[in-house]
Protein backbone atom coordinates (compact mmCIF):
# COMPACT_ATOMS: atom_id res chain seq x y z
CA UNK A 1 0.00 0.00 0.00
CA UNK A 2 1.48 3.15 -0.90
CA UNK A 3 -0.76 6.62 -0.83
CA UNK A 4 -4.20 6.60 0.10
CA UNK A 5 -5.20 3.51 -2.34
CA UNK A 6 -2.37 4.85 -4.97
CA UNK A 7 -0.18 1.36 -5.27
CA UNK A 8 2.22 3.01 -8.09
CA UNK A 9 5.72 4.19 -7.16
CA UNK A 10 5.94 7.63 -7.97
CA UNK A 11 8.84 9.28 -6.53
CA UNK A 12 12.15 8.07 -4.35
CA UNK A 13 9.95 8.10 -1.09
CA UNK A 14 7.72 5.45 -2.29
CA UNK A 15 10.93 2.95 -2.34
CA UNK A 16 12.34 5.03 0.72
CA UNK A 17 9.37 3.65 3.03
CA UNK A 18 9.38 0.33 1.44
CA UNK A 19 11.33 -0.52 4.09
CA UNK A 20 9.14 0.75 6.62
CA UNK A 21 7.56 -2.91 6.98
CA UNK A 22 10.69 -5.27 7.49
CA UNK A 23 13.17 -3.03 8.16
CA UNK A 24 12.17 -0.17 10.52
CA UNK A 25 15.00 -0.99 13.17
CA UNK A 26 17.47 -1.50 11.02
CA UNK A 27 20.98 0.87 10.60
CA UNK A 28 20.43 2.68 7.72
CA UNK A 29 22.80 5.48 7.87
CA UNK A 30 26.10 5.73 9.61
CA UNK A 31 28.52 8.50 10.63
CA UNK A 32 31.82 8.63 12.88
CA UNK A 33 29.37 10.40 15.72
CA UNK A 34 25.92 8.46 15.10
CA UNK A 35 23.66 6.07 13.16
CA UNK A 36 20.14 6.11 12.32
CA UNK A 37 17.47 3.57 11.71
CA UNK A 38 15.04 3.77 8.49
CA UNK A 39 12.01 4.42 11.11
CA UNK A 40 14.38 7.30 12.84
CA UNK A 41 15.48 8.37 9.36
CA UNK A 42 12.22 8.95 7.78
CA UNK A 43 10.50 10.24 10.89
CA UNK A 44 13.54 13.02 11.14
CA UNK A 45 13.21 13.52 7.47
CA UNK A 46 9.00 14.02 7.93
CA UNK A 47 9.76 16.68 10.96
CA UNK A 48 12.13 18.76 8.86
CA UNK A 49 10.01 18.56 6.11
CA UNK A 50 6.82 19.80 8.21
CA UNK A 51 8.51 22.68 9.35
CA UNK A 52 9.01 23.53 6.39
CA UNK A 53 6.17 23.30 4.79
CA UNK A 54 4.70 24.92 7.94
CA UNK A 55 6.73 28.00 6.62
CA UNK A 56 5.38 27.84 3.31
CA UNK A 57 8.71 26.75 1.88
CA UNK A 58 7.84 24.45 -1.15
CA UNK A 59 9.14 23.75 -4.78
CA UNK A 60 11.90 26.22 -3.73
CA UNK A 61 15.92 25.38 -4.36
CA UNK A 62 17.16 24.87 -0.69
CA UNK A 63 20.77 24.98 0.09
CA UNK A 64 22.56 22.71 2.33
CA UNK A 65 25.36 23.48 4.42
CA UNK A 66 26.56 20.62 6.18
CA UNK A 67 29.83 18.31 5.99
CA UNK A 68 29.37 14.87 5.14
CA UNK A 69 27.33 13.53 8.01
CA UNK A 70 23.87 11.63 8.47
CA UNK A 71 22.35 14.99 9.39
CA UNK A 72 23.11 16.40 5.85
CA UNK A 73 21.45 13.10 4.65
CA UNK A 74 18.53 13.99 6.99
CA UNK A 75 18.06 17.66 5.63
CA UNK A 76 18.24 16.34 1.72
CA UNK A 77 15.36 13.50 2.48
CA UNK A 78 13.59 16.16 4.45
CA UNK A 79 13.66 18.64 1.33
CA UNK A 80 12.67 15.73 -0.76
CA UNK A 81 9.16 15.18 1.74
CA UNK A 82 8.38 18.99 0.96
CA UNK A 83 8.92 19.02 -2.33
CA UNK A 84 12.36 21.47 -2.48
CA UNK A 85 14.84 20.78 -4.76
CA UNK A 86 18.06 20.43 -2.80
CA UNK A 87 21.49 21.63 -3.04
CA UNK A 88 24.52 20.28 -1.23
CA UNK A 89 26.95 23.03 -0.77
CA UNK A 90 30.97 22.46 -0.36
CA UNK A 91 31.32 23.83 3.04
CA UNK A 92 35.12 24.13 2.38
CA UNK A 93 35.16 26.03 -1.17
CA UNK A 94 35.83 29.74 -1.31
CA UNK A 95 32.81 32.28 -0.37
CA UNK A 96 32.49 33.18 -4.05
CA UNK A 97 31.83 30.24 -5.06
CA UNK A 98 29.27 29.65 -2.80
CA UNK A 99 27.72 33.06 -3.32
CA UNK A 100 27.59 32.35 -6.51
CA UNK A 101 26.02 29.03 -6.44
CA UNK A 102 23.44 31.01 -4.00
CA UNK A 103 22.77 33.41 -7.01
CA UNK A 104 22.41 30.75 -9.55
CA UNK A 105 19.85 28.79 -7.06
CA UNK A 106 18.42 32.06 -6.57
CA UNK A 107 18.33 30.20 -2.95
CA UNK A 108 15.90 31.36 -0.21
CA UNK A 109 16.85 28.85 2.28
CA UNK A 110 19.91 27.23 3.97
CA UNK A 111 19.51 24.44 5.86
CA UNK A 112 22.07 23.98 8.75
CA UNK A 113 23.56 23.69 12.20
CA UNK A 114 24.32 26.44 14.49
CA UNK A 115 28.05 25.89 14.45
CA UNK A 116 27.86 27.00 10.95
CA UNK A 117 25.71 30.10 11.35
CA UNK A 118 28.80 32.26 11.57
CA UNK A 119 30.32 30.93 8.59
CA UNK A 120 27.08 31.74 6.65
CA UNK A 121 26.91 35.16 7.95
CA UNK A 122 30.38 35.70 6.50
CA UNK A 123 29.53 34.81 3.08
CA UNK A 124 27.35 38.30 3.49
CA UNK A 125 24.39 36.27 0.99
CA UNK A 126 21.28 38.09 1.39
CA UNK A 127 17.70 37.64 1.57
CA UNK A 128 17.99 34.15 2.91
CA UNK A 129 16.30 31.90 5.77
CA UNK A 130 18.95 30.27 7.83
CA UNK A 131 17.51 27.01 9.69
CA UNK A 132 19.23 25.56 12.45
CA UNK A 133 18.82 22.03 12.07
CA UNK A 134 19.66 21.51 15.73
CA UNK A 135 16.93 23.37 17.10
CA UNK A 136 14.13 21.70 14.73
CA UNK A 137 12.18 19.29 17.00
CA UNK A 138 8.48 20.03 16.32
CA UNK A 139 5.45 17.28 15.50
CA UNK A 140 4.48 15.68 12.09
CA UNK A 141 2.72 16.70 9.93
CA UNK A 142 0.98 13.70 8.53
CA UNK A 143 -1.60 16.14 6.58
CA UNK A 144 0.42 18.73 5.18
CA UNK A 145 2.75 15.86 4.17
CA UNK A 146 0.38 14.21 2.60
CA UNK A 147 -0.96 16.96 0.58
CA UNK A 148 2.34 17.93 -0.85
CA UNK A 149 3.07 14.64 -1.59
CA UNK A 150 -0.12 13.98 -3.40
CA UNK A 151 1.48 16.82 -6.11
CA UNK A 152 4.64 15.09 -6.46
CA UNK A 153 5.12 13.07 -10.15
CA UNK A 154 8.00 11.69 -11.07
CA UNK A 155 9.60 14.34 -13.31
CA UNK A 156 9.55 16.81 -10.41
CA UNK A 157 13.39 17.91 -9.46
CA UNK A 158 15.38 15.82 -6.85
CA UNK A 159 18.56 18.13 -6.81
CA UNK A 160 20.68 20.47 -8.26
CA UNK A 161 24.38 19.37 -8.21
CA UNK A 162 27.09 21.88 -9.24
CA UNK A 163 30.07 20.97 -11.80
CA UNK A 164 32.62 23.07 -12.74
CA UNK A 165 31.58 25.63 -15.77
CA UNK A 166 34.24 26.71 -18.36
CA UNK A 167 33.24 30.45 -18.20
CA UNK A 168 33.92 30.58 -14.54
CA UNK A 169 30.50 29.87 -13.60
CA UNK A 170 29.61 26.49 -11.88
CA UNK A 171 26.58 24.66 -13.54
CA UNK A 172 24.13 22.99 -11.66
CA UNK A 173 22.49 19.95 -13.21
CA UNK A 174 19.04 19.16 -12.25
CA UNK A 175 18.21 15.64 -11.27
CA UNK A 176 14.55 14.89 -11.59
CA UNK A 177 12.87 11.51 -9.30
CA UNK A 178 12.09 9.37 -12.60
CA UNK A 179 16.40 9.77 -13.69
CA UNK A 180 17.16 8.61 -9.89
CA UNK A 181 15.14 5.66 -10.29
CA UNK A 182 15.56 4.74 -13.12
CA UNK A 183 19.54 4.65 -12.71
CA UNK A 184 19.14 3.01 -9.27
CA UNK A 185 17.08 0.52 -9.89
CA UNK A 186 19.31 -0.35 -13.23
CA UNK A 187 22.60 -0.53 -10.84
CA UNK A 188 21.47 -2.75 -8.43
CA UNK A 189 20.05 -5.14 -11.10
CA UNK A 190 23.64 -5.32 -12.82
CA UNK A 191 25.53 -5.27 -9.31
CA UNK A 192 22.70 -7.27 -7.40
CA UNK A 193 22.92 -5.10 -4.78
CA UNK A 194 20.07 -6.49 -2.24
CA UNK A 195 19.78 -5.36 1.08
CA UNK A 196 22.64 -7.44 2.42
CA UNK A 197 24.00 -4.75 0.66
CA UNK A 198 26.53 -2.31 3.38
CA UNK A 199 28.25 0.55 1.39
CA UNK A 200 31.32 1.83 2.44
CA UNK A 201 30.86 5.49 1.41
CA UNK A 202 34.02 8.07 0.03
CA UNK A 203 32.82 10.29 -2.43
CA UNK A 204 31.25 13.87 -0.72
CA UNK A 205 27.60 14.64 -1.07
CA UNK A 206 28.03 17.41 -3.62
CA UNK A 207 29.84 14.99 -6.17
CA UNK A 208 27.54 13.00 -8.39
CA UNK A 209 29.05 9.42 -7.31
CA UNK A 210 27.00 9.80 -4.32
CA UNK A 211 24.11 9.54 -5.57
CA UNK A 212 24.88 5.81 -6.61
CA UNK A 213 25.34 4.65 -3.08
CA UNK A 214 22.93 6.84 -1.43
CA UNK A 215 20.05 5.97 -3.18
CA UNK A 216 21.11 2.23 -4.07
CA UNK A 217 21.25 1.59 0.13
CA UNK A 218 17.74 3.52 0.17
CA UNK A 219 16.48 0.75 -2.94
CA UNK A 220 17.35 -2.12 -0.96
CA UNK A 221 17.42 -1.59 2.36
CA UNK A 222 20.85 -1.81 2.88
CA UNK A 223 23.25 0.51 5.27
CA UNK A 224 25.40 2.82 4.54
CA UNK A 225 28.09 3.68 6.56
CA UNK A 226 30.22 7.43 5.80
CA UNK A 227 34.48 6.70 6.01
CA UNK A 228 35.90 9.52 7.97
CA UNK A 229 37.74 11.19 4.94
CA UNK A 230 40.99 10.88 7.33
CA UNK A 231 40.88 7.19 7.15
CA UNK A 232 42.11 7.71 2.94
CA UNK A 233 45.48 8.74 3.92
CA UNK A 234 45.83 5.77 6.33
CA UNK A 235 45.34 2.82 4.22
CA UNK A 236 45.69 0.25 6.54
CA UNK A 237 43.31 1.49 8.38
CA UNK A 238 40.73 2.15 6.21
CA UNK A 239 40.88 -1.25 5.42
CA UNK A 240 40.37 -2.33 8.83
CA UNK A 241 37.66 -0.35 9.03
CA UNK A 242 36.04 -1.68 6.26
CA UNK A 243 36.31 -5.11 8.79
CA UNK A 244 35.11 -3.22 11.73
CA UNK A 245 31.80 -2.63 9.66
CA UNK A 246 31.70 -5.63 7.47
CA UNK A 247 31.65 -3.46 4.44
CA UNK A 248 31.12 -5.31 1.22
CA UNK A 249 30.32 -2.87 -1.61
CA UNK A 250 32.31 0.37 -2.47
CA UNK A 251 31.90 2.82 -5.13
CA UNK A 252 35.02 4.87 -4.92
CA UNK A 253 36.77 7.55 -7.60
CA UNK A 254 40.13 5.54 -8.46
CA UNK A 255 42.69 7.70 -6.75
CA UNK A 256 41.34 5.94 -3.53
CA UNK A 257 41.50 2.73 -4.53
CA UNK A 258 45.28 3.65 -5.58
CA UNK A 259 46.27 5.04 -2.14
CA UNK A 260 45.49 1.46 -1.08
CA UNK A 261 47.55 -0.03 -4.19
CA UNK A 262 50.55 2.22 -3.43
CA UNK A 263 50.90 1.65 -0.29
CA UNK A 264 50.78 -2.09 -0.66
CA UNK A 265 48.10 -2.18 2.10
CA UNK A 266 47.41 -6.05 1.53
CA UNK A 267 50.19 -7.37 2.40
CA UNK A 268 49.28 -5.62 6.42
CA UNK A 269 45.14 -6.22 6.04
CA UNK A 270 43.21 -7.68 3.42
CA UNK A 271 39.31 -6.88 3.62
CA UNK A 272 37.27 -9.52 4.47
CA UNK A 273 33.76 -9.21 3.54
CA UNK A 274 34.25 -7.13 0.38
CA UNK A 275 32.06 -8.52 -2.97
CA UNK A 276 31.86 -5.53 -4.88
CA UNK A 277 34.37 -2.70 -6.17
CA UNK A 278 33.32 -0.26 -7.73
CA UNK A 279 35.07 2.64 -9.47
CA UNK A 280 34.51 6.13 -11.66
CA UNK A 281 34.97 10.12 -11.92
CA UNK A 282 38.41 9.64 -13.63
CA UNK A 283 40.56 6.66 -15.58
CA UNK A 284 41.39 3.94 -13.44
CA UNK A 285 45.15 3.08 -13.65
CA UNK A 286 45.08 -0.36 -14.93
CA UNK A 287 48.43 -1.02 -12.57
CA UNK A 288 46.64 -0.29 -9.54
CA UNK A 289 43.82 -2.14 -10.36
CA UNK A 290 45.87 -5.37 -10.99
CA UNK A 291 47.18 -4.72 -7.57
CA UNK A 292 43.61 -5.29 -6.21
CA UNK A 293 43.09 -8.24 -8.48
CA UNK A 294 45.82 -9.90 -7.77
CA UNK A 295 45.45 -10.14 -4.05
CA UNK A 296 41.31 -9.96 -3.99
CA UNK A 297 40.64 -11.90 -6.84
CA UNK A 298 37.02 -12.84 -5.48
CA UNK A 299 35.81 -9.22 -6.24
CA UNK A 300 33.41 -8.14 -8.84
CA UNK A 301 35.54 -4.98 -10.24
CA UNK A 302 33.33 -2.79 -12.28
CA UNK A 303 34.39 0.73 -14.26
CA UNK A 304 31.38 3.03 -14.28
CA UNK A 305 31.61 6.16 -17.02
CA UNK A 306 29.47 8.99 -17.35
CA UNK A 307 28.51 12.81 -16.38
CA UNK A 308 26.82 14.19 -13.62
CA UNK A 309 24.53 15.16 -16.45
CA UNK A 310 23.17 11.78 -16.82
CA UNK A 311 22.54 11.24 -13.44
CA UNK A 312 25.73 9.63 -12.24
CA UNK A 313 27.34 7.05 -14.95
CA UNK A 314 25.29 5.43 -18.00
CA UNK A 315 27.99 2.80 -18.71
CA UNK A 316 29.80 0.14 -17.03
CA UNK A 317 32.46 -2.52 -17.43
CA UNK A 318 32.60 -5.37 -15.16
CA UNK A 319 36.80 -6.44 -15.40
CA UNK A 320 36.51 -10.18 -17.09
CA UNK A 321 39.96 -10.30 -18.36
CA UNK A 322 43.56 -8.81 -17.58
CA UNK A 323 44.76 -6.16 -18.59
CA UNK A 324 48.78 -5.33 -19.26
CA UNK A 325 49.58 -1.79 -17.04
CA UNK A 326 49.24 0.35 -19.90
CA UNK A 327 46.31 -0.67 -21.34
CA UNK A 328 42.69 1.28 -21.45
CA UNK A 329 40.68 -0.18 -19.32
CA UNK A 330 36.99 0.11 -21.70
CA UNK A 331 33.90 2.17 -20.07
CA UNK A 332 32.18 -0.93 -21.24
CA UNK A 333 28.43 -1.02 -22.69
CA UNK A 334 24.96 0.94 -21.57
CA UNK A 335 22.91 -0.15 -18.40
CA UNK A 336 19.37 -1.20 -19.11
CA UNK A 337 17.52 1.63 -20.22
CA UNK A 338 20.49 4.08 -21.32
CA UNK A 339 21.61 3.67 -24.59
CA UNK A 340 24.86 5.38 -26.19
CA UNK A 341 25.24 7.06 -29.32
CA UNK A 342 28.51 8.08 -30.88
CA UNK A 343 28.61 11.23 -32.76
CA UNK A 344 30.84 12.26 -35.62
CA UNK A 345 31.49 15.64 -36.35
CA UNK A 346 29.05 15.88 -39.18
CA UNK A 347 26.27 14.54 -36.55
CA UNK A 348 25.76 10.87 -38.28
CA UNK A 349 26.20 7.76 -36.22
CA UNK A 350 30.10 6.98 -35.89
CA UNK A 351 31.40 3.67 -38.08
CA UNK A 352 32.20 0.95 -36.72
CA UNK A 353 35.71 1.58 -35.10
CA UNK A 354 35.58 5.09 -35.64
CA UNK A 355 35.36 7.85 -32.98
CA UNK A 356 32.71 9.82 -32.54
CA UNK A 357 31.11 12.04 -29.18
CA UNK A 358 29.66 9.87 -26.73
CA UNK A 359 25.56 11.36 -26.35
CA UNK A 360 23.26 9.68 -23.98
CA UNK A 361 19.76 8.93 -24.33
CA UNK A 362 17.44 7.49 -22.00
CA UNK A 363 15.43 8.40 -18.58
CA UNK A 364 19.18 9.26 -16.76
CA UNK A 365 19.06 12.12 -18.45
CA UNK A 366 18.62 15.42 -16.48
CA UNK A 367 16.39 18.44 -16.85
CA UNK A 368 19.11 21.11 -17.51
CA UNK A 369 21.04 23.39 -16.27
CA UNK A 370 19.38 25.44 -13.56
CA UNK A 371 18.85 29.24 -14.53
CA UNK A 372 21.31 28.35 -17.41
CA UNK A 373 18.96 27.75 -20.44
CA UNK A 374 21.78 28.45 -23.36
CA UNK A 375 24.15 26.26 -22.16
CA UNK A 376 21.13 23.85 -21.08
CA UNK A 377 20.04 23.75 -24.64
CA UNK A 378 23.66 23.63 -25.91
CA UNK A 379 24.01 19.84 -24.49
CA UNK A 380 20.54 18.36 -23.86
CA UNK A 381 19.41 18.60 -27.36
CA UNK A 382 17.47 17.18 -29.57
CA UNK A 383 18.60 13.65 -30.93
CA UNK A 384 19.97 14.72 -34.11
CA UNK A 385 18.83 11.17 -35.89
CA UNK A 386 15.76 11.72 -35.29
CA UNK A 387 14.07 14.20 -36.94
CA UNK A 388 9.73 12.53 -36.52
CA UNK A 389 9.62 13.56 -32.86
CA UNK A 390 10.75 14.90 -29.74
CA UNK A 391 14.05 12.93 -27.87
CA UNK A 392 16.75 14.69 -26.19
CA UNK A 393 19.92 13.66 -25.88
CA UNK A 394 22.84 14.33 -23.84
CA UNK A 395 26.28 15.43 -25.49
CA UNK A 396 29.16 14.60 -22.99
CA UNK A 397 31.86 16.42 -24.51
CA UNK A 398 34.06 12.90 -24.71
CA UNK A 399 35.61 11.09 -27.57
CA UNK A 400 34.91 7.27 -27.54
CA UNK A 401 34.95 4.23 -29.94
CA UNK A 402 34.30 1.04 -29.46
CA UNK A 403 36.96 -1.76 -29.52
CA UNK A 404 36.79 -4.82 -31.52
CA UNK A 405 34.94 -6.66 -29.08
CA UNK A 406 31.85 -4.10 -28.89
CA UNK A 407 33.53 -2.58 -25.71
CA UNK A 408 33.31 1.53 -25.23
CA UNK A 409 36.55 2.90 -24.86
CA UNK A 410 37.14 6.78 -23.74
CA UNK A 411 39.36 8.69 -26.11
CA UNK A 412 39.76 12.25 -24.35
CA UNK A 413 37.91 15.53 -23.57
CA UNK A 414 36.48 17.38 -26.47
CA UNK A 415 37.07 20.55 -24.99
CA UNK A 416 39.53 21.36 -22.10
CA UNK A 417 37.47 20.06 -19.24
CA UNK A 418 40.03 17.44 -17.14
CA UNK A 419 39.40 14.96 -14.48
CA UNK A 420 42.09 15.17 -11.55
CA UNK A 421 41.33 13.05 -8.47
CA UNK A 422 38.02 12.20 -9.55
CA UNK A 423 37.31 16.19 -9.78
CA UNK A 424 35.84 17.42 -12.77
CA UNK A 425 37.36 20.79 -13.39
CA UNK A 426 37.09 23.45 -16.50
CA UNK A 427 40.51 24.53 -17.15
CA UNK A 428 38.59 27.81 -18.22
CA UNK A 429 37.00 28.35 -14.80
CA UNK A 430 40.95 28.61 -12.75
CA UNK A 431 41.50 30.99 -15.64
CA UNK A 432 38.88 32.73 -15.73
CA UNK A 433 39.58 33.06 -11.88
CA UNK A 434 43.35 33.82 -12.19
CA UNK A 435 42.41 36.89 -15.06
CA UNK A 436 40.58 38.56 -12.48
CA UNK A 437 43.27 39.00 -10.50
CA UNK A 438 44.19 43.14 -11.76
CA UNK A 439 48.20 42.30 -11.69
CA UNK A 440 47.85 38.95 -14.33
CA UNK A 441 48.14 40.20 -17.64
CA UNK A 442 47.48 36.87 -19.57
CA UNK A 443 47.23 33.07 -18.64
CA UNK A 444 46.69 29.78 -19.88
CA UNK A 445 46.67 26.18 -17.52
CA UNK A 446 47.37 23.32 -19.37
CA UNK A 447 46.68 19.69 -18.04
CA UNK A 448 49.52 16.95 -18.09
CA UNK A 449 47.21 14.01 -17.99
CA UNK A 450 49.86 11.59 -17.99
CA UNK A 451 51.84 13.34 -14.35
CA UNK A 452 48.37 14.90 -13.41
CA UNK A 453 49.32 18.07 -13.21
CA UNK A 454 47.72 21.04 -14.02
CA UNK A 455 50.36 23.86 -15.41
CA UNK A 456 49.53 27.64 -15.52
CA UNK A 457 51.21 29.93 -17.99
CA UNK A 458 51.47 33.40 -16.65
CA UNK A 459 52.17 37.09 -17.86
CA UNK A 460 52.15 40.09 -15.67
CA UNK A 461 53.94 42.13 -12.91
CA UNK A 462 53.05 40.11 -10.06
CA UNK A 463 55.24 37.34 -7.94
CA UNK A 464 54.40 33.56 -8.31
CA UNK A 465 54.22 34.18 -4.31
CA UNK A 466 50.94 36.95 -4.36
CA UNK A 467 49.57 35.16 -7.85
CA UNK A 468 49.73 31.91 -5.52
CA UNK A 469 48.01 33.37 -2.76
CA UNK A 470 45.52 35.45 -4.52
CA UNK A 471 44.57 32.53 -6.87
CA UNK A 472 44.56 30.38 -3.75
CA UNK A 473 41.34 32.71 -2.24
CA UNK A 474 39.23 31.98 -5.28
CA UNK A 475 39.86 28.53 -6.16
CA UNK A 476 38.46 25.22 -4.36
CA UNK A 477 41.77 23.18 -3.40
CA UNK A 478 41.26 20.35 -6.19
CA UNK A 479 41.46 22.99 -8.74
CA UNK A 480 44.88 24.53 -7.52
CA UNK A 481 47.54 24.59 -10.25
CA UNK A 482 50.42 22.48 -9.49
CA UNK A 483 52.96 24.43 -11.27
CA UNK A 484 53.50 27.87 -12.10
CA UNK A 485 55.02 29.05 -14.64
CA UNK A 486 55.76 32.92 -15.40
CA UNK A 487 56.69 33.89 -19.32
CA UNK A 488 57.00 37.32 -21.60
CA UNK A 489 54.45 36.14 -23.59
CA UNK A 490 52.10 33.31 -24.37
CA UNK A 491 52.32 31.87 -27.55
CA UNK A 492 49.58 32.42 -30.20
CA UNK A 493 48.55 29.60 -33.13
CA UNK A 494 48.33 30.61 -36.72
CA UNK A 495 44.82 31.24 -35.72
CA UNK A 496 46.12 34.14 -33.16
CA UNK A 497 44.26 31.66 -30.45
CA UNK A 498 46.51 30.64 -27.22
CA UNK A 499 48.95 27.95 -28.92
CA UNK A 500 48.08 25.27 -25.70
CA UNK A 501 49.41 22.12 -27.72
CA UNK A 502 52.83 23.98 -27.82
CA UNK A 503 53.02 24.81 -24.00
CA UNK A 504 52.07 21.47 -23.39
CA UNK A 505 54.93 20.30 -25.58
CA UNK A 506 57.40 22.80 -23.91
CA UNK A 507 56.30 21.44 -20.50
CA UNK A 508 56.73 18.55 -21.39
CA UNK A 509 60.23 18.89 -22.96
CA UNK A 510 61.16 20.61 -19.98
CA UNK A 511 60.53 18.34 -17.62
CA UNK A 512 61.64 15.39 -19.65
CA UNK A 513 65.30 16.87 -19.24
CA UNK A 514 65.30 17.08 -15.13
CA UNK B 1 70.63 9.92 7.20
CA UNK B 2 67.58 11.39 9.89
CA UNK B 3 65.51 14.03 9.58
CA UNK B 4 65.80 17.00 12.43
CA UNK B 5 62.25 17.78 14.21
CA UNK B 6 62.79 21.26 12.58
CA UNK B 7 63.16 20.23 8.91
CA UNK B 8 60.11 18.41 10.05
CA UNK B 9 58.44 21.30 11.19
CA UNK B 10 59.57 23.05 8.01
CA UNK B 11 57.79 20.46 5.70
CA UNK B 12 54.52 20.26 7.49
CA UNK B 13 54.34 24.04 7.87
CA UNK B 14 55.24 24.10 3.80
CA UNK B 15 53.19 21.38 3.28
CA UNK B 16 49.74 22.72 5.01
CA UNK B 17 50.47 26.64 4.35
CA UNK B 18 50.36 27.27 7.28
CA UNK B 19 52.23 30.58 7.93
CA UNK B 20 50.62 31.63 11.27
CA UNK B 21 52.03 30.99 14.81
CA UNK B 22 54.81 28.33 15.52
CA UNK B 23 53.85 24.71 15.61
CA UNK B 24 54.45 23.36 18.82
CA UNK B 25 56.62 19.84 18.34
CA UNK B 26 54.07 18.16 20.83
CA UNK B 27 51.17 20.12 19.01
CA UNK B 28 48.20 17.66 17.86
CA UNK B 29 48.07 18.12 14.26
CA UNK B 30 45.55 16.53 13.32
CA UNK B 31 42.87 17.28 15.81
CA UNK B 32 44.19 21.14 15.42
CA UNK B 33 43.53 20.70 11.88
CA UNK B 34 46.74 21.60 10.64
CA UNK B 35 47.26 18.37 8.40
CA UNK B 36 44.38 16.64 6.85
CA UNK B 37 44.49 13.44 4.37
CA UNK B 38 46.17 15.00 1.85
CA UNK B 39 48.48 16.09 3.75
CA UNK B 40 49.76 13.29 5.23
CA UNK B 41 50.23 11.77 2.28
CA UNK B 42 52.51 14.65 0.72
CA UNK B 43 54.27 14.42 3.17
CA UNK B 44 54.60 10.40 3.19
CA UNK B 45 55.55 10.90 -0.64
CA UNK B 46 58.36 13.76 -0.18
CA UNK B 47 59.96 11.86 2.60
CA UNK B 48 59.96 8.41 0.58
CA UNK B 49 61.18 10.44 -2.54
CA UNK B 50 64.20 12.36 -1.07
CA UNK B 51 65.46 9.01 0.83
CA UNK B 52 64.38 6.63 -1.33
CA UNK B 53 62.95 4.18 0.50
CA UNK B 54 58.84 3.07 1.15
CA UNK B 55 57.11 3.28 4.51
CA UNK B 56 56.21 0.28 6.01
CA UNK B 57 52.36 0.12 5.74
CA UNK B 58 51.85 -0.79 9.17
CA UNK B 59 54.00 2.52 10.09
CA UNK B 60 51.18 4.84 8.13
CA UNK B 61 48.60 5.20 10.77
CA UNK B 62 47.55 8.50 12.13
CA UNK B 63 49.00 7.65 15.64
CA UNK B 64 52.42 8.09 13.86
CA UNK B 65 51.19 11.80 12.48
CA UNK B 66 49.76 13.12 15.70
CA UNK B 67 52.88 15.47 16.26
CA UNK B 68 56.21 16.32 15.02
CA UNK B 69 57.47 14.37 18.15
CA UNK B 70 55.51 11.31 17.20
CA UNK B 71 56.83 11.73 13.55
CA UNK B 72 60.30 12.38 14.83
CA UNK B 73 60.22 9.09 16.67
CA UNK B 74 58.85 6.76 13.95
CA UNK B 75 60.89 8.23 11.32
CA UNK B 76 64.23 7.90 13.55
CA UNK B 77 63.22 4.38 13.11
CA UNK B 78 62.34 3.43 9.57
CA UNK B 79 64.91 5.70 7.88
CA UNK B 80 67.57 4.31 6.32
Amino acid sequence: MLLGGINVKISILDYLEDNLNERQDKIAFRDDSREVSYGNFIYRAKQLATYLLEREFRNITVAIYLDKTVDCLEAMFGCIYSANIYCVLDIYSPEDRIVTILNTLNAKVILTESKYLKDILDIGYEGVTIIQLDEIANDISENKLLECRRKIIDQDPVYVLFTSGSTGIPKGTVVCHNSVINYINSVIDIFKLDSTTHFGSQTPFYFSMSVLDIYANIFTGGTFTIIPKLLFAFPVKLISFLNDYKINTIYWVPTAMSIVANRKTFSAVKPKYLKCALFAGEVMPVKQLNYWIDNLPNLIYANLYGPTEITDTGTFYIVNRKFENNAPLPIGNSFPNSEVILLTEENQLAAEGEEGEICFRGSFLGAGYYNNWEKSQEVFCQNPLNTAFFERIYRTGDVGKYNERGELLYISRKDFQIKKAGYRIELGEIESNAQSIEEVKDCVCVYDSEKSKIVMYYTGNISEKDFIDLLHTKLPKYMYPDVYIKKKVIPVNSNGKIDRIQLLEEYKNENDKE
Amino acid sequence: MKMTKNEIKNLIMEIAEYKEADIACSDNLIEMGIIDSLMVMEIIDYIEDKYQMEFPPESIVPENFESIDKLYEVLNKILP
